[in-house]
């Protein structure tokens, strides 16, 4: 039993070290691992002009602009915010096809000397609320809930809308 | 079709440097967990628990998985934003719990081959490795064909899609060690420390949405809060994610059967020649 | 700019193709090795036992 309990507190150390080295690497490097910097994060500590970053945040609602020049890539500009600051992004390209005001997005790119963020890359982030198209619908219809200005209200609030009842009423 | 059990081979002979007779004749249990366990850990006992259980895993898989993905494809409703691209959910999330369930399986093996030194863990963690390795695989293959039409990238290198490539490369690298030595109770030493250390990953893949900004969107179930997603969509995941669970078991019970026919074949020709010279 | 009428089958029948190989490949590999090992065992089990 010794040589066993003996065995058991040498794995359970050498694990209990392991994990302690991953935690305080990770806290290290925190910095680098979180994927895309929000606004008022960019704008306390502004990255260097051209240095490439990510900026994630939400699509304010009535910020996006299409610019449609003939002949060439659809330009857009859009504001981005986080709830306390908001950054104009400029992109040329086609956006992904759940972009939208309202939508959570992060793009890649990098700060202009105009305080304007040039994006190479926009990619759409979507939140963890799967709800039915009819469901959606009868929200925004009520009024109970606008997608442009941010997450739908909490499932419970509206599971018992089936989508054969929405259909009904 | 009548095995007998390992213990009829304790008879000295087929002491071939592995511990598989060390199961058999370990000492008297401690408490009671460890006396099921040790009860179970004898592979020739395992083998008839194992005949016996294996149709109530495969069929439980084949019908969950079955009302599961008709469910999903056919009859549960398109995201009001996703479309019907939402259904790659069902198979996406069952894959991910399963590569982590899988991982979790393999660390429980690898403490039970490190302390109590049971054969049949080394086994199991042979057999479950390249199951969780594909299962990990198709997560992470549903998920980039998720990702390209909803936010509009294959791949990109997020904390929590950085993590479970990590523990796809764990997986594949206990796959490797398993069989990387002659003496297969070395391998199965180095592997399970390997299970060990790579345990880290998960609470790191399961709390990266939380620690850090991802593309990746947060768990829409949890056990603290109430599930975020529609209840007409929730019903089919949860029935794929039984079913593939299910399925995952029957898999490495099949497998882990035949790992350890495999290993008393092995056992029964090498006492024969002893025999015979 | 919301383009809610899109489909994506071809990425939806990926996956779910990419999920039906992986699980027949797994099991229709773990049903052969199981009838393979049974049978060896069966053929060793059936010969007279040498041993003392």
């Amino acid at each position: 039993m010794t040589r066993k309990s003996r065995r058991l507190w040498l794995v359970g150390g050498c694990m209990l070290g392991f994990s302690g080295a991953t935690l305080l690497t990770l806290q290290a490097f925190s910095a680098n691992i979180v994927f895309f910097m929000a606004p008022s994060q960019v704008l306390a500590s502004p990255p260097a002009p051209g240095r490439t970053i990510r900026l994630g945040g939400m699509v304010v609602a009535g910020s996006l602009h299409e610019v449609r020049a003939d002949g060439k890539e659809p330009s857009v500009s859009f504001s981005v915010t986080d709830g306390q600051s908001a950054v104009p992004v400029r992109y040329v390209g086609i956006l992904p096809d759940l972009f939208r005001e309202g939508q959570s997005v992060v793009a890649l790119g990098a700060m202009r000397a105009d305080g304007s963020f040039g994006a190479e890359e926009v990619l759409a982030k979507h939140d963890e609320t799967y709800m039915p198209k009819e469901v959606a619908a009868a929200l925004k219809k009520s009024g109970r809930w606008d997608p442009r200005f941010g997450k739908p209200p909490s499932a419970a609030s509206w599971n018992g809308m089936t989508a054969a009842s929405v259909r009904g009423s | 079709m009548h095995v007998a059990p390992f213990a009829d081979l304790s008879s000295g002979t087929v002491s071939s440097g592995s511990a598989a007779i060390e199961a058999v004749a370990g000492p008297p249990p401690a408490g009671r967990i460890a006396g099921l366990l040790h009860r179970y850990a004898n592979p020739g006992r395992y083998l008839r628990l194992g005949d016996r259980i294996q149709p109530f895993l495969t069929w439980p898989a084949l019908l969950l998985t079955t009302i599961g993905i008709v469910w999903g494809l056919f009859f549960s409703p398109a995201d009001w934003q996703q479309g019907d691209t939402v259904r790659i959910m069902y198979v996406h999330v069952p894959a991910a719990w399963l590569a982590s369930l899988g991982y979790a399986g393999l660390a429980v093996c690898g403490l039970l081959s490190l302390v109590w030194r049971h054969r049949l863990a080394d086994l199991a963690a042979a057999e479950i490795g390249p199951v969780g390795a594909c299962i990990t695989g198709l997560c992470l293959v549903s998920g980039s064909l998720w990702g390209r039409p909803m936010w509009g990238a294959w791949w990109v290198w997020d904390a929590r899609l950085t993590s479970v490539l990590v523990l796809f490369f764990l997986y594949l690298g206990h796959v490797a060690l398993v069989r990387a030595f002659d003496d297969p109770a070395r391998g199965a030493r180095a592997a399970a420390i390997l299970a060990l250390a790579g345990a880290v990953d998960l609470p790191i893949i399961k709390f990266s949405v939380q620690w850090w900004n991802t593309l990746h969107q947060p768990d829409s179930i949890t056990l603290t809060g109430a599930p975020t997603m529609s209840l007409t969509i929730l019903w089919p995941l949860l029935v794929c994610t039984l079913g593939f669970t299910f399925g995952f078991a029957a898999i490495v019970n099949a497998r882990l059967r035949a790992a350890v026919m495999e290993t008393r074949t092995r056992q029964l020709l090498l006492a024969g020649t002893g025999a015979a010279r | 700019m919301i383009l809610l009428s899109m489909t994506h089958w071809p990425f939806i029948l990926g996956a779910y193709a990419a999920t039906l190989a992986t699980a027949s490949f797994l099991s229709v590999a773990a049903a052969v090795r199981l009838s393979r090992a049974r049978r060896r065992l069966a053929a060793l089990d059936r010969r007279p036992r040498r041993s003392a």
